[in-house]
Formats: structure tokens, sequence, C-alpha cells
């Protein structure tokens, strides 16, 4: 009788052991794909900041602004200077510059003609698209294209996809 | 033998959290992304707006010229069509190309505390309880000032 009781004494414990051992796994599971989410969302951040980055980067350049006199606008790009850029910025003497501006990423720049009567335009300024990390985010801002030659100011939007 | 029910029970409470956990983790996204490029949409789209040019006849008028005139003279005529028309026509395309797709906005144009003269309101912006930002581009004319302001709702 005194066996049987030691039996099932045992097996209690044992029984015991097991779950809470199946806790301290459920717990390294759960804390490991914690960690990983976190990973991936941290990643995602800084792609994020990266595109933004970008994104500024090519309106803060000042050699394609739009300039009067001594002064630049803001929100105003040069034409002319994004088609030479467009020439220049694989040449290479260029490329390592322009690969620490903008990385991994696409600028394109489309320009809507056709409230002026003409076709629209689409210019890219860079282009180096990311072939292993399939998604991408793009952020579209309005700028205004000057064409300093014919003095007429052309509504344009500058993407900017960022590969992830 | 009841210890090992109380702790079969407290496993299941304890899995239930860590999925309800888990679960409220997943549904917070980032969006500094998507408030970065609604600002940034937004804050430019009227200095661009008014700085542009539309074909007028024969020649290439600033959209900024078109407001001005349509607030107060209405004397340019673009192949046909006067100043608020060519406008309007204008701002339609312009709108449907930028944010028209993505987000929901009011755009009106307005000479001081008159009625606006035009006025671009997306069906997600009537209900006036949703949160809205609003970025306002003056515009200064001979007959006192006129506003773009555009307001996007979240």
């Amino acid at each position: 009788m005194k066996n049987k009781k030691a039996q099932i004494q045992n097996m209690e414990t044992i029984t015991v052991v097991i779950i809470v051992m199946i806790l301290i796994v459920i717990g390294i599971v759960y804390a490991t794909n914690q960690k990983k989410a976190s990973l991936t969302e941290e990643r995602e951040r800084t792609k994020d900041i990266e595109a933004m980055t970008t994104a500024t980067n090519v309106l803060s350049m000042d050699f394609l602004k739009c300039t009067r006199g001594s002064a630049t606008r803001e929100t105003c790009i040069d034409y002319y200077k994004i088609k030479a850029l467009n020439n220049n910025v694989f040449k290479e003497e260029n490329y390592l510059h322009f690969y620490r501006l903008f990385g991994e990423s696409k600028i394109e720049i489309k320009i809507i003609k056709n409230i002026t009567g003409k076709e629209n335009e689409n210019i890219t300024i860079y282009s180096l698209e990311d072939t292993e990390n399939k998604t991408s985010i793009i952020i579209k801002t309005p700028i205004t294209i000057e064409d300093a030659v014919w003095n007429i100011n052309y509504f344009g939007i500058m993407e900017v996809t960022a590969y992830r | 033998m009841e210890i090992v029910g109380l702790l079969i029970i407290v496993i299941l409470v304890v899995i239930i959290i860590f999925f309800s956990l888990s679960f409220k983790s997943k549904q917070t996204p980032t969006n500094t992304m998507i408030s970065f490029q609604d600002t940034k949409i937004t804050s430019q789209l009227g200095i661009v707006i008014t700085e542009t040019h539309v074909a007028c006849g024969q020649r290439e008028r600033k959209i900024r010229e078109l407001i001005e005139d349509c607030a107060t003279l209405k004397e340019i005529m673009c192949t046909g069509k006067n100043s608020c028309e060519t406008l309007n026509e204008t701002l339609k395309t312009i709108l449907n190309i930028t944010i028209g797709q993505d987000l929901d906005y009011i755009l009106t144009i307005a000479r001081q505390e008159q009625q606006p003269i035009t006025n671009f309101t997306t069906q997600g912006c009537q209900n006036t309880r949703r949160r809205t930002e609003a970025y306002t581009t003056p515009i200064g004319s001979t007959f006192g000032p006129i506003t773009l302001m555009i307001r996007i709702c979240y």
C-alpha cells in the first residue's frame, strides 16, 4: 500500500516537472518570437528613416535648386540641372558620392506637362534596385520644375522608392 | 492528482496571456512614415500649385494669376473658358495625381471672409468629427489677401 502511494507521489512530481518544463519552453519560444518581431520592426523603421533621409537629401542638394540671383528656392528644382544629373550620376567618379547619399533606392521625377498643353515627362535621377529585398516604400513630394529657358514652371512629383 | 489539474489550468492561462500579448503588439504599426509623407505633400502642395504654369490660349499663365483673377475681376479667358473654370479643371487634375488616391482632403481658395471661390472636398472629409490638419498658402492681391487652404482628414 505504502509502495503504491510512493509511486503516485513520484508520478505527480514527474508530471509537475514536465509541466514546468513546458512552461519554460513556451516562455523561451515567446521571448524569441518577440525579439525577432522587434528586430524586424527596428529594421523597417531604419529603412523608413533612410527613405525619408533620401527624400530630404534630394531636395537639399543646392546644385539642383532653382536660383534667382544668389537666392535658392526650397520647393523648386531646375529642369536642366536634373537632366544633367541624370547623365552624370552613374559615372565612375560620381557613383560613390551618390551611393552614399541615396543608397539602394530609385528617385524619379514625374513632370506634369499636360496642363501646359505638352506631353508629360518622367526623369529617373538615380536608380539602384535591390533585387534581394522585394518590398519597397514610396515617398511622394510635390515640387516645382523650372524651365529657365522658356520661363515656365511645371508641376512635378518626386517619387523616392526605398527598398526594404 | 489535484495539483496536475491546477497546473494544466495555469498553462492554459499562460498560453492565453502570451497569445493576447503577441496579437496586441502586432497591431501597432509605425505611422511615422505616413505622417512624414502626408506632411511633406500637404505643406508643399499649396506653394507648388500657385507657382505652376497652365496653358491659357496662346500663352502660359501661373495658377496664382488665375486665382487672383477668379477671386476679383474674372477677365482672363483661356480658350473659351474663364479663369475660374480653367482653375477648377487644373486643380482637379493636380489633386487626382497627388493626393487624390491616398488621402481625404479639403482644398479651398477664399478671399478674406467671403465665400470660397473654389472648394474640393472628398467623401471622407465630410464627417466633421475626424481629426484634421490644415496648411495655408497666402496669395497676395491688390484687392486683398486670398488664402489657399489644404486640410487633410485622418
